[in-house]
């Protein structure tokens, strides 16, 4: 796998996105706090914690199951409390590191929303912390987050989200032709500039 | 780990004890009494009782210090701090029961008549 990124998912609904990221969890050793904001089904052996949990049940989540699905309030200020909190946690907690998985970014990341405790892990680089972004549209998140994340995977887009990837500087058309032959649930990663050629899970 | 209340609700608001003292500058003001607590049943705050007013020997002529005794003086002060002027009714019972026992008995003249007599 080599150096820790921050990485981002875009792809239109039911395009393979989050369900490659819950299984990109799985195969993955390092502790992870996937935030369900949507509360959809994730795979077995997730073991569910709720805004009314404790922080020592989060961590003895993490140090024990390893894969945590995170059910956050519907209450949108109870939402924002739990994000600080868990940022916090993340960081004043005794792994060497964690991941953090937000699905549906947006929702904690608008786009123009310029104070998120979720920039601090973005900004700080990758000390302990590897944030991970799953969106619909990159538009939807800011563009701090989307310019912190060295990887990008793209699953299948809108013809408008391709224009926003050129306007952001990535290499968008090559992007679109390598995906429009490619069979239903594939992704390219963008990574330095480069876009790899179509992947399946 | 440190700074982090790990027995708080994740979707609650932090308590700010831990992250704030780090930065705060405290003034000692000494020890303060617990508060809310009874689990002494109180004895604590009654062992600090002030005694009662005066000198000790404001209380030889006391009318509960039978023997003029400067110790029985020194008591009744201490009593008095606990339980007020000793104008009691429970005083008056016990001393009255002493009282009568001794009628009963037929003494006379004893230093200990009158005892008791507020």
């Amino acid at each position: 796998m080599g150096k820790r990124r921050h990485t981002l998912k875009i792809g239109i609904t039911r395009s393979g996105k989050t369900y490659k990221a819950l299984h990109d969890i799985k195969a993955s050793s390092v502790p992870t706090l996937f935030y369900n904001i949507k509360h959809q089904e994730v795979l077995k052996g997730f073991k569910d914690i709720t805004s009314s949990d404790t922080l020592r049940k989060l961590d003895h989540a993490l140090k024990h199951y390893k894969m945590v699905n995170y059910l956050p309030s519907d209450d949108e200020e109870q939402r924002e409390i739990g994000i600080k909190n868990i940022v916090n946690y993340l960081f004043k907690s005794n792994f060497k590191e964690v991941d953090f998985v937000l699905d549906e970014a947006w929702e904690v990341v608008p786009q123009g929303k310029a104070k998120s405790p979720v920039f601090t892990i973005t900004r700080r680089g990758l000390e302990k912390i590897r944030a991970e972004f799953i969106v619909q549209s990159p538009a939807d998140l800011d563009k701090k987050a989307v310019k912190q994340c060295e990887i990008i995977e793209v699953f299948r887009l809108n013809d408008w989200d391709y224009k926003y990837l050129k306007g952001i500087g990535l290499p968008a058309e090559e992007i679109q032709r390598k995906l429009s032959n490619a069979p239903q649930y594939s992704f390219v990663r963008v990574a330095e500039g480069a876009v790899s050629e179509p992947m399946k899970m | 780990m440190s700074d982090i209340n790990y027995d708080q609700p994740i979707g609650e608001e932090a308590s700010v004890a831990h992250e704030q003292d780090a930065d705060m500058d405290y003034e000692f003001t000494g020890f303060t009494e617990p508060k809310g607590s009874n689990f002494d049943f109180g004895i604590m705050e009654k062992l600090r009782t002030p005694t009662g007013e005066g000198s000790i020997e404001d209380y030889l002529d006391h009318p509960l210090n039978f023997a003029k005794s400067r110790a029985i003086a020194q008591i009744l002060r201490g009593a008095t701090g606990f339980c007020g002027d000793l104008k009691l009714a429970i005083v008056d019972v016990t001393m009255g029961i002493f009282n009568l026992s001794k009628e009963s008995k037929g003494k006379k003249g004893n230093k200990w008549e009158n005892v008791g007599t507020l």
